[in-house]
């Protein structure tokens, strides 16, 4: 795709233009350096320091020719910059017990407090079903089974306490929040672990489509419309008003301008009958010669 | 996805090998400050030259706690492009200190010699 979204951001008091998926990627890259650096005593000192390094990093990526920063400069900057587990050979804080518990993140079961969240990855609508599923550590697919069922049962009152859910729970965005929606507790070992399992998930996706590619596409379809179908709900819900006074504007308007310009030729008609009469048989006349 | 994790032995030498660059990189900083107060992103680039760093990311804890441990101090100043900068400078102390680990290089490096002869 040769079109891209691009953003101002303001890091270390420097504005960097960037690519929104660039963008991204950096906050994640910063989330995880602070994550890192949150036990430490100096950690606001660090992380301000390595942001400064970053916006000079990136206004050296900046020229004319290339005038906002790509996924792949953001990608060389934290190659330069290294990644928290980098870190972890030469700075002290180091917890003694993280390396007892590498690989394995820690699950459920231990007592890290769950946060309810919407989960948009796994979503058919709004993700209200998946995100519930997730807080009770259940397969979501039992929860929009008893939404359902809960549905008819109560002759459709159902969907009214979804939309309120819907509402009411923010949407898991950052890798932390997603984390915390599943009860993993969010340490630097977790974190890496968690975006390589991204990675193989994003693998296994990619085989099983090459494998089972109509069925997987049609299901994606079917999600993706739900989905969109979804946004656009929520879109009405938040900006709905604002539309119907606009295109109530429009209609008024549009009928104004018709109203004032019969008034006008009604008064036309009043002070000089003749001339319109005129003007109607011209047309006429000249029809006729035609 | 076949990076072969490191055998304990590899782990064992790494583990002994940052221990070593621990100390000495704290002492090469304050050797590149002896001469004067000096921009961050210098001091980085210094290191990196002499392959003492690798990721830029470690230095950057590293003079908080020397900062902290009263070896050295930092200041800003304006500069013609971008956000005021951090220069950072040796105290007194770190001065002294500096000396002192001059002298304990000196004793490590005649031990080695001593002991490959």
């Amino acid at each position: 795709m040769t079109i891209k979204k691009s953003i101002t951001i303001n890091i270390a008091q420097t504005l960097i233009r960037i690519d929104e998926d660039a963008y991204e990627k950096l906050h994640t890259y910063l989330e995880s350096v602070e994550t890192y650096f949150a036990d430490t005593e100096d950690a606001a000192e660090v992380v301000s320091d390595i942001e400064h390094r970053i916006a000079e990093l990136l206004t050296e990526k900046t020229t004319t020719a290339h005038p906002s920063i790509s996924v792949d400069d953001v990608a060389q900057v934290i190659a330069a910059m290294g990644t928290p587990a980098d870190f972890a050979g030469t700075t002290d804080n180091e917890a003694p017990s993280s390396h007892s518990s590498a690989g394995s993140h820690e699950k459920s079961d231990n007592n890290t407090p769950r946060r309810l969240f919407r989960d948009a990855d796994n979503a058919v609508l709004a993700g209200v079903c998946s995100g519930i599923g997730n807080y009770f550590g259940t397969d979501p697919v039992f929860i929009r089974i008893i939404f359902i069922v809960l549905f008819f049962a109560s002759g459709g009152t159902a969907l009214f306490f979804y939309i309120l859910l819907w509402i009411a729970i923010p949407p898991a965005t950052t890798v932390s929040e997603k984390m915390e929606m599943r009860g993993e507790k969010v340490t630097l070992e977790n974190l890496k672990s968690r975006a390589q399992q991204f990675a193989t998930q994003e693998q296994i996706a990619q085989t099983q489509k090459n494998i089972e590619r109509g069925a997987k596409e049609f299901a994606t379809e079917a999600q993706r419309i739900g989905r969109r179908l979804g946004s656009k709900i929520e879109y009405w819900a938040t900006h709905g008003g604002r539309v119907i006074l606009r295109i109530l504007g429009i209609v008024m308007s549009i009928l104004g301008i018709v109203f004032l310009s019969c008034l006008i030729w009604l008064v036309f008609i009043a002070i000089r009958p003749d001339i319109t009469h005129v003007r109607l048989s011209d047309i006429e006349t000249r029809i006729e010669l035609e | 996805m076949t990076t072969s994790s490191p055998t304990p032995q590899e782990e064992y030498i790494e583990n002994i090998q940052s221990q070593m660059r621990k100390g000495f990189l704290e002492f090469c900083i304050m050797l590149i400050l002896h001469d004067g107060a000096m921009y961050t992103t210098d001091i980085m680039r210094s290191l990196k030259s002499a392959n003492l760093i690798v990721v830029e990311g470690t230095l950057y804890p590293l003079l908080n706690r020397m900062r902290r441990s009263g070896l050295l101090e930092y200041e800003w100043q304006e500069s013609s492009s971008g956000p005021p900068r951090k220069y950072y400078r040796l105290t007194a102390d770190g001065r002294a200190m500096s000396h002192q680990l001059t002298d304990t290089w000196q004793n490590l490096n005649d031990t080695i010699h001593l002991l490959e002869q």
